[in-house]
């Protein structure tokens, strides 16, 4: 009976902590402060002039694996820009993450260096999987699980912030005040569309970003479908010191103009009405966003916003610009059509939840492929026309006026993989967050080996020496 | 990707839609739609702001926002 007693006293002691954490509200409105690029300075010996962008898509463990590769082949790759001897990757500015991307990318941005010390052992080569399945079925977090207020999504926060964050907060990085500046995305449930960690996204909430956990981030970024439950944050009403962003009320007056833009205001403006609001609730990044590549092209391509890199190219800061997209998509079909027997509802499930992923995430790619071949086209056109004018009148100074920005776009991928072998077993790695660690092993050096291989990594690792 | 260029007498800082983006006189990129000009640094100009929808530009004949010295 006594047992039973303090079962019961536990339980309600759970119940009553059984409360997720809560962002916190904005004391005041300053688009000047907080985990913004412009507050992160480069290091010390790169600049603005070479801007380079990387991409970390979803996928579980294998992603994680695969961008913690790409990130080791650029700290191997030693530059020479402007006379001073350097790594490449002290010269990366941002990288955006969905889903298991996150986690290699946010413990970079906190602990530098030390991803190449113990990231492997510490999450690579963890069954993460297990010990969150151990968390959920553990009798002692069912009082909590059954609060409406507490759920998988918070178990597996906490989890994430006892084995790799250690209560460390957005604040951490501000006061860190070094680049590269990370974007964790997620998905905002309601709307199905990209939601970024970053204070200029927190600000359309009123909220605070730097007392946000970045485990939470991550954990937001990666709540797979089903698996695992949505993470709530808190909008607040805006106080009066409140302004809207100037390229949101510009964007809602382009209905007509440029419906793309429209939406995308539209959007950040809904989260400014906390009475509808009030609660924003948020799933994986992968589900709005699976290459983590769509921030990216929207600041190379819009004036829009804090962290655009087309108003960095327009200042004539930026000559040589590199977006090295890390996409661990498995690629394989699975051997469903094999079998005249229909698969399972797991697979429909999976093919429900990732198959639009997939496609959006290839228009994304050649998108933004277009839209770089084009700004190339833009430069090159003009350079012909000067140069024939000057042939017709060579007495006349003829000013450049396009921004003279060299672009590299690299993609890494499974597919591009030449030895099928590899290929094959690459795309076999399930989505999961336990991979065998000679897979992790598999996908360290197949990120690395696809890095130094590509043509245009070594035509812009030339272009810097 | 539209074009604009932003002309004043001196060179000055171009503010759009509320940010700093670049210089007059050279060719900036924007996106398509409508955006708020303004010049930053001393108030010597007029009008305060213009605010055209940028549309149906090529680099060759971008869209001129003029503004006038007072």
């Amino acid at each position: 009976m006594r047992r039973f007693e303090l079962y019961v006293a536990v339980c309600c002691v759970a119940l009553w902590t059984g409360c997720a954490y809560e962002n916190l509200s904005l004391t005041r409105y300053d688009k000047g402060t907080g985990y913004r690029l412009s507050n992160l300075q480069t290091n010390s010996s790169s600049s603005d002039e070479v801007f380079v962008v990387l991409s970390f898509s979803g996928g579980g463990t294998r992603a994680a694996a695969f961008s913690y590769g790409a990130m080791e082949e650029l700290a191997a790759t030693q530059i020479s820009y402007g006379g001073t001897k350097r790594r490449l990757l002290d010269e990366v500015d941002i990288i955006s993450s969905v889903s298991g991307g996150s986690f290699t990318a946010a413990y970079y941005a906190l602990y530098g260096d030390r991803l190449f010390d113990d990231f492997d052992k510490e999450f690579l080569k963890r069954n993460v999987q297990l010990a969150l399945g151990l968390r959920v079925l553990n009798p002692l977090n069912w009082p909590r699980l059954a609060s409406p207020y507490f759920d998988r999504i918070d178990l597996a926060a906490e989890y994430y912030d006892a084995l790799l964050f250690k209560r460390h907060t957005y604040q951490d990085l501000v006061a860190n005040g070094k680049r590269p500046f990370v974007v964790i995305n997620a998905t905002d449930m309601s709307m199905g569309s990209r939601f970024e960690f970053t204070q200029e996204q927190f600000d359309l909430l009123y909220s605070d970003l730097g007392s946000y956990p970045l485990a939470r981030a991550v954990a937001a970024s990666s709540a797979f479908p089903v698996l695992l439950s949505p993470l709530t944050l808190k909008n607040y009403a805006h106080r009066p010191d409140f302004e809207e962003p100037l390229w949101i009320t510009m964007g809602l007056e382009d209905s007509d103009e440029n419906s793309r833009r429209y939406k995308i205001a539209t959007l950040a403006h809904s989260y400014e009405n906390a009475t509808n609001r009030p609660y924003i609730h948020l799933l994986d990044g992968g589900i709005s966003d699976n290459i983590g590549l769509r921030g990216p092209a929207r600041a190379l391509l819009s004036t829009d916003g804090q962290d655009s890199i087309l108003r960095r190219i327009n200042l004539r800061r930026v000559k040589k610009l590199a977006i090295i997209t890390v996409n661990a998509k498995p690629g394989g079909s699975a051997d469903w059509d094999r079998h005249k027997r229909a698969p399972g509802v797991l697979g429909v499930l999976s093919t429900v939840i990732s198959a639009p992923m997939d496609n959006y995430s290839l228009d994304t790619i050649d998108s933004l492929s277009e839209q770089i071949d084009q700004l190339r086209k833009d430069k090159q056109t003009e350079t012909a026309v000067i140069e024939r004018m000057k042939e017709v009148c060579p007495d006349v100074k003829w000013p450049e006026t396009l921004p003279d920005v060299d672009f590299y776009d690299i993609e890494l991928s499974f597919e591009k993989m030449k030895d099928p072998e590899i290929r094959k077993r690459l795309k076999a790695i399930s989505t999961s967050f336990h991979v065998a660690p000679q897979d992790v092993e598999l996908l360290k050096q197949a990120a690395r080996k696809l890095l130094s291989d590509s043509p245009t990594f070594r035509k812009f690792v030339d272009a810097l020496n | 990707m539209e074009h604009v260029i932003v002309t004043y007498p001196e060179r000055r800082e171009i503010v759009i839609d509320g940010e700093t983006s670049g210089y007059t006189g050279n060719v900036l990129m924007v996106e398509k739609g409508t955006h708020r000009f303004q010049l930053s640094g001393p108030q010597n100009y007029k009008p305060k702001w213009r605010q055209p929808v940028v549309k149906d530009t090529t680099p060759a004949s971008p869209m001129e926002v003029i503004f006038e010295k007072v």
